[in-house]
């Protein structure tokens, strides 16, 4: 189960990526190249490892620099380069790499002064590779007064006004899972990369691309913004209602063992409200009601929700988004984290994998984000460990000699966490 | 007209792309628009349901003033076309022929149907991208569900974890299912896009809705096989680790996200607050440097009263500051701390402003200018520059069906009175 063998064709193959990336947002893009076939080679540290390296879930729930899935799911098909920057040398080792190699990309994702300290900024790479194109991605973008904050996925999606709208009226925010920033820029960021080649291909140009993360992630708020700049209307927390339709909510149904089950239900039209009401029996209180309207149930959403939830009380979660379906009324489980590894249509798509990864052995990672016919991807490796391909890549790609690398250990320029 | 495309100063300017998507969906026709693509809007001559998607300029829910349609059909423009008459069916196919792009969510089986499935499409165009987005796939137990934005968001499992432990769990306040999906459409184009551009081959891309709220969980999935439990919403508290720590508190104007950790945070807050002379006994001489909320578990009750006296006297202090206040000092001192933005906030952050983030429409039948958000992404040869305001319904019929399509002029009326256009 060491990746899979690739028969099929890969969108990306022949590419060559440079990936200093770490934390969530540069990883996951890069690891759609990595996935799509292209050679990506991830330089990380020991000294100076990646955090999401030392964050939970562990396998065998013990932690180690090898041990994190969080950091294993975002880095999957890429090979592992371990250098310590601190040491001058390392410079050197990556100017040459650039030089010998040819890298199409150079993927980073530092607060903007690390790569500059380093001597290898845009203007440096550029001068060895003059159509580089040089991804950056850090909180805030690469200019302007707050470009130097360091933070994370959580933070940018606070900024970006995730947290601000989720939760209850009457309390505080409360937070969306996990780093919601981290989640909403890589697909965004992959896409102009890949564009950005294709404008290389055609003029012969590279360029540099600076996605800052608060500014990609807040355009999945733009009619929220634009209501607020053009009517005055700032949206506060409102549960789970929304601004269109009702119901629309998560409705108690039959615990199963001592676990809450809740099934989401939405109304998204006169239509599904009278095949909901079908689905119940049609009882009095629905019968030419003030609820026959979408004026009417958005007026009276909050008794709607109450006299809903009596009716689901009685169903098992999962016996009703199956009726309901059925009948044409939107609904669907919420389901919990095992729920997902028995959900049957994710089994259908092959959505989770099992790589073997070469401290842990098989370690679960989530699948591919989208199905394609021709040139499908595949998960090709196992998260590396820091360094677990220096010989490989030094002597093979870059063409150095058994002493150039044996010096390189000496001078301390190489790291692993074998 | 290809030629001229040809030497585009955007990257995807050569190319053109159909979109038939709804709702959040239309994300991934605004990135490959924003990326310089010839994106057209194909709606049904009754227009696109999404026009009737709030909220709308000045409350009034006309479909030419749904700020929905105008912030995610920005770059694009727009035609109509009955796709179930044979004549829109015929004339599609033509369209379909000069296009690189098909991006559709109708639920899956709909354009098979009509004769306008990938299998039909692509040979009428052999290299075309054909990229359909559902709530689950194409195919499946579930391939025919409805999932608006609540259905998909607690199938994907995002639902479950958020919200206060005493109600039930929430989503974010504004639809994000739709979006997310859509921008993994985005993504699944230009990777078929490259490998079309290599080797001339088109391909069917099929995003779900549910797998795209999935990649949002943050790893979430793997708790079960290796840690034998399910996380759970904990409210202002952060789910994840062994120990639960605060990751929302008040300030004096609003909230801020913090994250609990020693040398980002608490090291950095208990030099701010000695400087103010507020710092207990306990936190003044701690070593917090090396502190880490995965340490905790270890000891016991200990560490837990620890971690809660923390949280109670740094609460104490930020409830005395503003958010501005506290986003200054954060930046000023590296503190892992960020306010809970309102859209106020964000309207005013001054970074935004620096980087020139915001766009000024002006929107010629509302006699107003609007502002938008600007550029997902900077580039530095190619930046993203707005070319035209999303389209009012049949905008660009003529445009398109006569001067560019050949479609006789007289035909055309034609098929106006049918009711085809």
């Amino acid at each position: 189960m060491r990746g899979e063998p690739v028969t099929a064709a890969m969108a990306f193959e022949g590419l060559r990526v440079l990936d200093f990336t770490w934390v969530g947002v540069g990883p996951i893009t890069t690891k759609y190249l990595a996935d799509h076939g292209a050679t990506v080679i991830h330089i990380e540290s020991v000294s100076r490892p990646d955090v999401l390296r030392g964050v939970p879930p562990f396998k065998d729930a013990r932690p180690g620099i090898n041990r994190s899935q969080f950091a294993a799911n975002f880095n999957t098909s890429k090979y592992g380069l371990g250098l310590n920057m601190s040491v001058p040398q390392s410079r050197e080792l990556v100017e040459r790499i650039i030089g010998r190699w040819q890298p199409d990309i150079v993927a980073e994702s530092f607060t903007p002064k690390t790569m500059r300290n380093w001597g290898l900024d845009y203007q440096a790479v550029r001068a060895i590779k003059p159509d580089i194109i040089y991804f950056s991605t850090c909180q805030m973008g690469q200019t302007g007064p707050h470009a130097r904050y360091a933070g994370f996925g959580q933070l940018a999606a606070a900024l970006a006004g995730f947290y601000h709208i989720t939760g209850w009226p009457d309390r505080g925010p409360s937070i969306p899972q996990g780093a919601y920033a981290d989640f909403v820029n890589p697909p965004n960021a992959l896409a102009a990369i890949v564009a950005a080649l294709e404008f290389r291909r055609r003029t012969g140009k590279g360029q540099q691309l600076d996605l800052s993360q608060f500014e990609c992630a807040t355009q999945f708020l733009a009619p929220v913004i634009m209501d607020y700049l053009a009517n005055g209307h700032a949206m506060e927390r409102q549960g789970n209602l929304d601004i269109d339709y009702a119901p629309n909510g998560v409705y108690p149904c039959m615990p199963e063992g001592t676990t809450e089950s809740l099934c989401a239900i939405a109304v998204t039209s006169d239509e599904e409200w009278e095949a909901l009401c079908t689905v119940m029996g049609n009882p009095s209180w629905t019968q030419g009601s003030r609820f026959s309207t979408a004026a009417g149930r958005k007026e009276s959403e909050q008794e709607l929700a109450l006299l809903l939830g009596k009716w689901t009380a009685n169903h098992r979660a999962h016996e009703l988004m199956d009726l309901l379906q059925r009948a044409g009324v939107p609904a669907g489980v919420v389901q919990n984290q095992s729920d997902l590894w028995n959900d049957p249509q994710l089994a259908h798509r092959g959505f989770f994998q099992w790589l073997d990864h070469t401290e842990c052995g098989p370690m679960p990672y989530d699948g591919l984000q989208f199905l394609l016919s021709k040139s499908p991807g595949a998960l090709r490796m196992a998260h590396a460990l820091v360094g677990e391909h220096n010989e490989l890549i030094l002597k093979e790609f870059i063409g150095l000699t058994d002493d150039e690398v044996a010096d390189l250990v000496a001078q301390e320029v190489l790291e692993t966490s074998l | 007209m290809k030629d001229e495309r040809e030497i585009s100063d955007l990257p995807l300017g050569p190319y053109r792309v159909l979109d038939l998507t709804e709702g959040g969906f239309n994300w991934c026709g605004k990135v490959l628009a924003d990326l310089g693509a010839d994106v057209i809007k194909v709606e049904p001559p009754q227009g696109s349901p999404t026009r009737s998607r709030g909220p709308f300029y000045l409350d009034d829910p006309n479909p030419e003033r749904s700020l929905f349609w105008y912030a995610y059909c920005l770059n694009k423009r727009g035609i109509t076309l009955d796709l179930e008459t044979r004549d829109g069916h015929d004339i599609f196919t033509d369209l379909v022929r000069k296009s690189d792009f098909v991006i559709e969510s109708y639920p899956p089986g709909y354009l098979d149907e009509l004769g306008l499935g990938y299998d039909r499409l692509s040979c009428a165009n052999p290299g075309l991208i054909m990229t359909s987005i559902s709530p689950n796939g194409q195919t499946g137990p579930h391939a025919q569900h409805k999932a608006p934005d609540i259905v998909a968001w607690s199938m994907g499992g995002m639902q479950h974890l958020a919200g206060d432990t005493d109600r039930p769990p929430v989503r974010i306040g504004f639809p994000q299912a739709e979006l997310n999906a859509g921008a993994q459409a985005a993504a699944g184009s230009m990777v078929a896009f490259w490998h079309r551009q290599r080797t001339g081959e088109g391909q069917h891309v099929d995003v779900s809705m549910q797998v795209a709220v999935i990649w949002t969980l943050m790893s979430a999935t793997a708790f079960p096989p290796l840690h034998n439990v399910n996380l759970e919403r904990a409210g202002a508290y952060r789910t994840g680790g062994a120990v639960r720590t605060k990751g929302v508190f008040p300030c004096k104007d609003g909230y801020v996200s913090v994250v609990f950790n020693g040398s980002g945070f608490i090291s950095p807050m208990v030099r701010w607050m000695e400087e103010e002379g507020v710092t207990p006994e306990f936190m003044a001489l701690g070593n917090w440097d090396s502190w880490t909320p995965g340490e905790l578990s270890a000891r016991g009750d200990e560490g837990l009263a620890e971690l809660r006296a923390l949280e109670q006297h740094i609460g104490e202090f930020l409830i005395t500051k503003t958010k501005v206040e506290l986003f200054q000092r954060a930046l000023e001192h590296r503190i892992l701390l960020a306010p809970c933005n309102t859209v106020q906030d964000i309207w005013e952050s001054p970074q935004l402003k620096a980087r020139g983030f915001w766009t000024q429409m002006h929107h010629p039948d509302l006699d107003a200018s609007l502002t938008y958000t600007g550029p997902f992404i900077k580039f530095s040869e190619t930046p993203i520059r707005t070319r035209h305001l999303a389209p009012r319904l049949g905008q660009h019929n003529y445009e398109v069906f006569v001067t560019e399509l050949g479609l006789a002029e007289d035909r055309m009326t034609q098929l106006q009175a049918q009711g085809v256009i």
